[in-house]
């Protein structure tokens, strides 16, 4: 078993170029995220949390500072990471069963192998029956399940989760969460998990980093020590939860001020 | 938006009703098309149905047809396939890499808007009265419709699916078969069934220009000897070609894009 963190920001600055003017994403970025830990990154939207993500999962460079993966610096997209965005990438022409078993393709797995780890993912994910459903045909819920097999699928050692549930309804954010915590709990991967709600951190994280609004720095990095397994539908009411939340929101809460200020 | 019905359709909406009206339609201008031939308009310019059709038959039933039928068809097909084949390469190519098709889009372009037709006579003199020019005219104006509908498609890659794919460590080859090529294929087949019509129309006037055989030929045929029955039959039979020909790459389409009916 390798020892050491498994992904390490070392004072990480993104600047992009925006209509003729330099605009600083995060500045100075340090951190570092152990081997199965589920870590949430908590900020205010347009916080630099997505481009944080980008870089570590080697789809943008940083303009200064590096990020190492597994102690080696990520200077090219690291396959090594499972990513599931926001937004609802899954490919249109695909059915279920094809867009969960893309991923395999991409890695030449050969058909046997795919037809078994695709049955076994659409049990988990309980979409038994709609294999062969194209995801116009799903609902918003079961198409980020869909995302979850798809990004899990190929073994991913790390999974970095940009606001999935973002879009969904409350119960059902729950019950996600609750799947995401049972498949971390199997599968003792890495989680880094982007997200602006302070509930879902604390509900879902062994350690939440807060950001401030841009440019996005550290502004606090808190362990979350409820006991686990957690029930996702109660631990919210629970003292030690409304303890954490106070905590947290006070972090984040001037950047809420300023940001409706100005 | 889908519109949704909440009472059964009115009676003319129906399909039954609707292919009767269709039905009818041709019925009405075939019997006015009689009706006037002799009457209004010298027979010897319009001809009348009651001529054309016979001669259909029998160029059918003589055998008539069929040598003049398979050389346009040749003609036709080769060129759709070749002008097809090497449009949706050219596509891809220019819509991957962005550079080339920077500096080439001026001169495609300028190729683009030559009048097709025109260039039947230089193919005739540089390969000489066979099929090859006949290919060619009909390739060159495919080539271009499916190029440009290729690229069009290809350019317009969502970036997120994009991202999406690479993550899942995908290969450049891995993108194109996985992302590009479906991402286009709505455009490769409006570009392959909107150029099918200008393959036979290139094959057709690739005949005209210089030949003895096909269904170009023989409205030149008729031409040169004022046989209208002759001219109509010829145009009829291009008619139904077309038409099968269509309504069988709309079927193919239904069957390949089937996914798109989801997203309605």
């Amino acid at each position: 078993m390798p020892v050491g963190p498994i992904i390490v920001w070392e004072n990480i600055t993104k600047q992009f170029q925006k209509n003729g003017r330099t605009v600083e994403a995060v500045r100075g970025i340090s951190a570092s995220i152990e081997r199965g830990e589920f870590v949430a990154l908590l900020g205010p939207s347009g916080c630099g949390k997505t481009t944080l993500l980008h870089i570590t999962a080697g789809l943008a460079r940083a303009t200064s500072g590096t990020v190492r993966y597994d102690d080696q610096p990520v200077q090219a997209i690291n396959t090594r990471t499972g990513y599931m965005t926001q937004k609802d990438n899954l490919l249109p022409w695909r059915t279920v069963e094809d867009n969960i078993g893309l991923p395999l393709r991409i890695r030449h797995v050969d058909p046997a192998r795919r037809r078994t780890l695709i049955d076994q993912y659409v049990r988990m994910i309980g979409l038994t029956g709609f294999e062969r459903h194209y995801p116009a045909e799903l609902s918003g819920g079961m198409r980020k399940r869909v995302l979850l097999a798809r990004s899990l699928i190929y073994d991913p050692e790390t999974l970095l989760m940009d606001e999935p549930f973002g879009a969904l309804d409350a119960q059902l954010r729950l019950i996600m969460h609750d799947q995401v915590l049972r498949i971390w709990a199997e599968t003792r991967k890495t989680i880094v998990f982007v997200t602006h709600d302070i509930v879902e951190a604390i509900t879902l994280a062994d350690r939440v980093i807060v950001l401030t609004s841009r440019p996005g720095t550290v502004k606090l990095v808190q362990p979350i020590n409820l006991p686990r397994p957690r029930d996702v539908f109660r631990v919210r009411f629970t003292p030690e939860f409304s303890a954490l939340h106070d905590i947290l929101w006070k972090a984040i809460e001037d950047d809420y001020k300023t940001g409706e200020a100005g | 938006m889908m519109r949704v019905r909440l009472s059964a359709p009115p009676w003319y909406e129906r399909p039954a009703v609707v292919l009767a009206m269709q039905t009818a339609t041709v019925g009405v201008v075939l019997a006015a098309w009689q009706a006037v031939s002799g009457t209004l308009v010298p027979a010897f310019f319009v001809s009348k149905p009651t001529l054309v059709f016979p001669r259909v038959w029998n160029w059918i039933a003589t055998g008539f047809l069929w040598p003049h039928l398979i050389y346009t068809m040749e003609s036709t097909i080769l060129g759709f396939l070749l002008g097809a084949g090497t449009g949706v390469a050219a596509g891809l190519a220019l819509g991957l890499y962005q550079n080339v098709s920077r500096v080439l889009s001026p001169y495609i372009l300028a190729l683009y808007s030559i009048p097709k037709i025109a260039l039947a006579p230089l193919f005739v003199l540089w390969f000489g009265l066979d099929l090859t020019p006949k290919v060619l005219v009909a390739a060159f104006i495919v080539f271009f419709l499916v190029c440009l509908n290729v690229y069009a498609g290809v350019s317009a890659l969502d970036e997120d699916l994009l991202v999406g794919v690479r993550l899942m460590g995908a290969s450049r080859w891995d993108e194109v078969r996985y992302l590009a090529l479906p991402t286009a294929a709505v455009q490769i087949f409006v570009g392959l069934k909107t150029s099918f019509p200008y393959a036979l129309q290139g094959a057709v006037i690739g005949e005209i220009i210089a030949s003895t055989r096909g269904l170009g030929y023989l409205t030149m045929w008729a031409k040169g000897s004022f046989n209208m029955t002759n001219m109509f039959a010829a145009l009829s039979v291009l008619m139904i070609v077309a038409v099968v020909i269509t309504v069988g790459l709309e079927r193919l389409e239904r069957v390949l894009l089937g996914w798109r009916r989801a997203e309605r």
